[in-house]
C-alpha cells in the first residue's frame, strides 16, 4: 500500500530533520526560531514539490530554501533583536547546535563551540559538507558560488577550527 | 587513499541535535494540514520567485490554512457539496467547478518594499523588490445563492537588473 504524502514527508523529515535544523540554526537566534525556519521552509517546499509528484525535495533544494527563509528572517529580526536576546538568555542557557557522540570527547566539545563561532559563510559550507553530506558541486549550486569557492571556504574553515582547537588545548594544558 | 583530516574525523564525532518535541509536532501537524488541504481544496497559484540560487525556481504560495479551513467548512455546510469534489476556482482560468460561479476576481498590490541589492549567479547586480499582493475571487454557489470570497495573499520578490549606478 502506498504511503500518503504526509507520511513520506515525515519519514524524510525523520531522516534529514536534524541536519536541516543545524543549518537553520545558523540563521536563527535560538533553537525555537530555527525550528520555525525549518517549518516555513518545509511548507514552501511542499507547495513547490506539489507538481513534481509531491515527493520530498533533494537536500540541496532544502538547504537553499532554508537559507532563503533565513535571509528574510534576518532582515525582519533586527528590529526585535534586543527584546528577543533577553528572552534567549533567560530560557536557552543550554542552547547547543551539536551533541558529541561520546560525552567525554574533549576535542568534539571544543569543536562544537568553534563551529558555532565560525563566520556564516564558512559555517554553512562546513555544515552542508560535514552533516548535510553534500558534494562541493551541490554546495556551490545551493549557495550560488563556484565549486572552487566552496572548496576554499571549507578548507579555510577546517584551518580555523584546527587553529582554535590547538589554541584551546594549549591554554588548558598550560593552566593545568 | 588520502587519510581523513583529523579535524574532519573530530567533526564526525558530533551530531546535530534533534528537534524538540513541540517543534517536531508543529511541523508534522503542518504536513498533515497541507495534505488535507490538497485533498479537500487544492487552491494554488504559481509564481516565479527568483531567489539566491543558481537556477530560477518556482514556488507556490498556499492560501493560509485558516482561510482554507473556513472555506472547506463553508463548502461542507452547503447542501449537496463536498469539499473533496471541489476544484481550484481561484485561478486565472475562466472555468469554475461545477456548482460555483465566478462572480468577480481582482488582484491588488498591498505593499512594495525595497529589499536592496542582490547579486545573481552571474555576479550581476539586481534590485530586489518585495511585493505583497492580495488576489480575491468572489464566488457564488448556484444552488443556494451564497456568495463567498476567496482571498489569497501572496508575496513575491522581484529581481530587476540594475543598469545605472
Amino acid at each position: 500500500m502506498a504511503s500518503s504524502p504526509a507520511t513520506v514527508w515525515k519519514e524524510w523529515l525523520a531522516q534529514n530533520g536534524p541536519r536541516l535544523l543545524l543549518f537553520a540554526r545558523g540563521w536563527s537566534q535560538c533553537q525555537h526560531d530555527a525550528e520555525d525556519l525549518v517549518q516555513e521552509a518545509i511548507i514552501r517546499l511542499w507547495n513547490y514539490q506539489a507538481d513534481k509528484g509531491a515527493t520530498p525535495p533533494d537536500l540541496p533544494l532544502a538547504f537553499s530554501t532554508i537559507r532563503f527563509c533565513g535571509l528574510n528572517l534576518h532582515r525582519s529580526e533586527s528590529r526585535r533583536k534586543k527584546r528577543e536576546e533577553s528572552i534567549i538568555y533567560l530560557n536557552d542557557f543550554q542552547d547547543v547546535w551539536l551533541d558529541p557522540v561520546l560525552e567525554e570527547d574533549e576535542e568534539a566539545l571544543i569543536l562544537r563551540d568553534a563551529v558555532q563561532n565560525l563566520s556564516p559563510k564558512l559555517r554553512e559550507v562546513v555544515v552542508m559538507k560535514t552533516w548535510g553530506g553534500l558534494t562541493f558541486a551541490q554546495i556551490s549550486e545551493t549557495l550560488a558560488i563556484s565549486q572552487n569557492t566552496a572548496a576554499s571556504r571549507y578548507r579555510y574553515a577546517l584551518e580555523q577550527l584546527s587553529h582554535e582547537l590547538r589554541r584551546i588545548k594549549q591554554s588548558r594544558h598550560a593552566s593545568a | 587513499m588520502q587519510a581523513p583530516d583529523p579535524i574532519e574525523a573530530a567533526l564526525a564525532r558530533l551530531m546535530p541535535v534533534a528537534f524538540s518535541d513541540s517543534g517536531l509536532r508543529a511541523i508534522e501537524q503542518s504536513l498533515d494540514e497541507l495534505a488535507d488541504l490538497n485533498e479537500s481544496l487544492p487552491t494554488q497559484q504559481t509564481t516565479t520567485l527568483p531567489g539566491p540560487t543558481a537556477a530560477p525556481r518556482k514556488l507556490r504560495f498556499l492560501i493560509p490554512s485558516t482561510i482554507a479551513a473556513s472555506i472547506a467548512t463553508l463548502l461542507a455546510l452547503l447542501p449537496g457539496s463536498g469539499p473533496t469534489t471541489r476544484e481550484n476556482t481561484a485561478t486565472d482560468t475562466p472555468s469554475t467547478p461545477q456548482g460555483l460561479i465566478l462572480v468577480s476576481e481582482s488582484e491588488r498590490i498591498e505593499s512594495m518594499t525595497d529589499e536592496g541589492w542582490l547579486s545573481d549567479p552571474d555576479g550581476s547586480a539586481m534590485q530586489a523588490v518585495r511585493i505583497r499582493t492580495i488576489g480575491e475571487n468572489q464566488l457564488r454557489d448556484e444552488e443556494t445563492g451564497i456568495e463567498f470570497r476567496v482571498t489569497e495573499p501572496r508575496e513575491e520578490i522581484l529581481l530587476m537588473p540594475v543598469s545605472s549606478f
